[in-house]
């Protein structure tokens, strides 16, 4: 029988697949979905906190599928160890809608000058800096359009990094706050700061087919039940399938894609659930299975047009990794040194914080960097209501000592009982690096025989400085709002779950992957949509760039098969 | 492979992944098949789970047991400050965790391994076995122990199931009606999983 031709064939389900499978069938165009995890319906998520965060269950057991890290050991050498070994996973979600489906939702947009960090801050010393071939008033209509479909709730203040708008404020309101956001917004204007709302990728009001959110306070690393966070299934992938013209199949396992030897990619190769080698057709490729991946994959599939790896005759592929990273810090409420009234307001579980400052998301500050320097972002929000998490951060004591026993009785009761943690996330414009970058391991495959991913991570000097000021400026905040034990810490090893880069676009082929609309220079077919694309990333998570970007692209891809 | 009951081992090994006493959490091997273990959820008989079959099944022999359990004890006592390891039922539910077929094999071992390091440290201080032991000997060996390397990373293993059995949803079989979540005003998010939403059944139940 004639294997069904489809006219697109996108390879993961997250952020940078939903809205190309949403746009095109919307246009009538035959989608086919191939993703690796299972598919997880809303039903089948709850707040059971060994599924969720104390088992791999969301991610694939290691044995079967795993990283090789390379990080510089005490000595400065280059030590590479697999996440098997250190049982510390490099995946997110493996699953239909990929990890937006377990996203906390702090949507931030970029800014202006976040797409010509070349042109305004000038280079660093090794740092491999460039501005991006489309600007921020390119990408304006598309934050917007996300804000609209995927569902953005939040509020408007006018400060001195607000990005230009199109619209005067958000389609949905701000979600429902804990009275901390009040006490931030007052040692904000006693220091001089402004607090600003932060959004969020999560309904605050009922939308068509979904629901608001219900402030169950499990949502970061959890599923949604109610549909309000804004997934990729829920907000995008669902109404592609209603549409009739978009097919998902989950538990499959692109791992080659085949070209016609003129340089198009004709088929795409991936194992089924049972492992069996079944084949898709389509006219044109989108890969989005989130950066390491996706550059794995290209590396992955070589052949006589590309025996570096498809796409990757610039030798680029896999290159300049980043994350959106910073460092994170904390500070303690501890309900017997404020009024009754205040402690029982602070317990409020559910509702959010939603605050983040960005007054030095540009540093002019001669007496800490000799010129105007790239900043960032300090995002506060509460410790994970997580108890399992909770009580095993009791373990040890300051000086590492374990504790057990009453001891540890009443060390876990008090922490759970006494006090409420605020925590900050500080997010710089991390950068890329010749230090930082995906290849193939050359020894370590995974259950299915092939290599996998070798990810080098190291970090600029630079980040550590500008996340050092940021990290200073939240601790003085905590402070002034009456914090106790407030710290920080501030250091080059990045989160997993946001990473970017290793296609990057731009207009020359000789240092980039993708073209302007994330095309591949070397390939006439093959599209990449994730946050592979990105050469900087803003110092923002990328999850609001990363769908803009895909809708942006969505377009030209309806206009290139419009043409042909 | 199992390591036999009174077997010394001088080599005490601890995997990287238990080196991270904060950031360790169960690694999940290959299913390879076979019936899940969920009868270990539902009142599992101690006599059979602790028969001393040994094998690949991550069940221990009476006198592992007896070591854990105690160990347990001191870890976590029940000491009038809210539930114990005992009154959680963190036994029983280090049995469930053990009879995982998906837990990966190193980690099994480790964990039954560091019985065996117990009792052979009872041997060298004592110069005797880990039970002949009186509770005031018990004790102290438990702090020595938590002062090695080894000790602390294989004793935070341990409080970590601990914390599972205080902390989890009572149908995993620890946190005994809810003794757990009330001790610490903990409330559970809405919705709490089903049956086949739990672990490991989840598997079985996603497309």
């Amino acid at each position: 029988m004639a294997q069904k031709k489809y006219d697109v064939c996108i390879i993961g389900s997250g952020a940078g697949a939903g809205p190309i499978a949403y746009e095109l069938s919307k246009k009538g165009y035959n989608v086919i979905v191939l993703e690796k995890g299972p598919w997880f319906k809303t039903k089948d998520f709850s707040k059971d906190e060994i599924v969720s965060t104390r088992r791999n269950v969301y991610t694939p057991s290691l044995e079967d599928e795993q990283h090789v890290i390379e990080t510089r050991n005490a000595e400065g050498e280059w030590e590479a160890k697999s996440t098997y070994s250190t049982g510390r996973t490099f995946w997110n979600g493996n699953m239909v809608g990929g990890s937006t489906n377990i996203m906390s939702g702090y949507f931030h947009r970029m800014k202006p000058n976040d797409f010509k960090l070349l042109t305004v801050y000038g280079p660093i010393s090794g740092a491999n800096i460039v501005d991006w071939p489309v600007d921020y008033a390119e990408m304006e209509p598309y934050f917007d359009k996300v804000e609209k479909i995927v569902g953005i709730s939040g509020r408007i203040v006018n400060h001195s990094t607000l990005e230009p708008r199109e619209t005067d404020n958000f389609p949905y309101p701000p979600l429902a706050e804990n009275v901390v956001s009040k006490w931030i917004d007052n040692a904000a204007n006693e220091l001089g700061y402004t607090a600003v709302p932060v959004p969020r990728a999560i309904l605050s009001i009922p939308e068509k087919e979904r629901s608001s959110c219900v402030y169950s306070n499990y949502c970061g690393s959890y599923g949604c039940s109610s549909d309000a966070k804004g997934s990729s299934r829920v907000a995008l992938l669902n109404k592609a399938l209603a549409t009739g013209k978009c097919t998902i199949l989950p538990n499959s396992k692109v791992y080659k894609l085949e070209t016609n030897g003129f340089g198009k990619i004709v088929k795409s190769w991936y194992y089924d659930a049972n492992g069996e080698r079944q084949v898709v057709d389509a006219e044109l490729f989108v890969v989005a299975c989130q950066a390491v991946e996706t550059s794995r994959l290209l590396l992955m599939s070589k052949n006589i047009d590309f025996p570096n790896g498809l796409a990757n005759n610039g030798g680029l592929v896999g290159k300049n990794l980043i994350f959106s990273a910073g460092g994170v810090g904390s500070g303690k409420f501890i309900y017997d040194d404020i009024d009754k009234e205040s402690a029982n307001q602070l317990k409020v579980p559910g509702v959010f914080v939603n605050r983040a400052i960005q007054n030095w998301y540009e540093i002019d500050d001669e007496d800490a960097f000799p010129r105007k320097t790239k900043g960032g972002t300090v995002d506060f929000l509460f410790e994970h209501a997580n108890g399992i998490s909770k009580a095993i951060r009791n373990k040890l004591d300051n000086k590492g000592t374990l504790v057990y026993g009453s001891a540890l009785k009443s060390k876990i009761k008090n922490y759970f009982l006494n006090q409420r943690k605020l925590n900050f996330e500080v997010f710089v414009d991390w950068l890329p690096t010749d230090n930082c970058f995906v290849t193939l391991d050359e020894k370590i495959v995974d259950k299915w025989g092939d290599p996998v991913a070798k990810i080098r991570i190291d970090n600029h000097e630079h980040d550590i400085e500008v996340g050092s000021y940021l990290a200073e400026k939240a601790e003085k905040l905590m402070n002034k709002m009456g914090a106790t034990d407030v710290k920080s810490s501030i250091n080059g090893a990045p989160p997993t779950n946001l990473m970017a880069g290793g296609c990057r676009f731009g207009n020359n082929p000789k240092n980039s992957v993708l073209n302007k609309n994330c095309k591949a220079h070397e390939v006439e077919n093959l599209y990449i949509t994730d946050g592979s694309f990105m050469p900087t990333g803003g110092s923002v998570t990328y999850t609001w760039t990363i769908y803009a970007n895909a809708f942006r692209v969505a377009d030209a891809i309806i206009k290139k098969l419009e043409t042909t | 492979m199992m390591m036999k009951e009174n077997q010394f081992h001088k080599l005490k090994i601890i995997p990287d992944k238990a080196k991270e006493l904060e950031g360790w959490r169960l690694s999940r091997k290959r299913f390879i098949g076979g019936a899940l273990m969920a009868g270990v959820l539902a009142n599992i008989p101690l006599a059979s789970a602790v028969a001393g079959k040994g094998g690949g099944t991550g069940q221990l022999t009476q006198n592992q047991f007896l070591i854990i359990e105690s160990v347990q004890k001191i870890l976590y006592p029940s000491d009038g400050n809210g539930p114990g390891a005992y009154d959680v039922m963190a036994d029983k539910y280090l049995l469930w965790v053990l009879s995982d077929e998906r837990m990966d094999p190193e980690e099994k071992e480790y964990i039954i391994n560091g019985i065996g390091w117990v009792d052979e440290t009872a041997e060298e201080n004592f110069s005797k076995n880990f039970v002949k032991l009186t509770q005031a000997e018990r004790e102290k060996l438990i702090g020595d122990v938590s002062k090695e390397t080894w000790g602390r990373s294989w004793l935070g293993v341990i409080l970590t199931f601990i914390f599972e059995a205080l902390l989890s949803d009572p149908q995993y079989g620890g946190n005994t009606d809810e003794i757990g979540w009330d001790w610490l005003h903990h409330n559970p998010g809405q919705p709490r999983p089903t049956k086949k939403l739990l672990y490991p059944q989840i598997f079985e139940t996603v497309e």
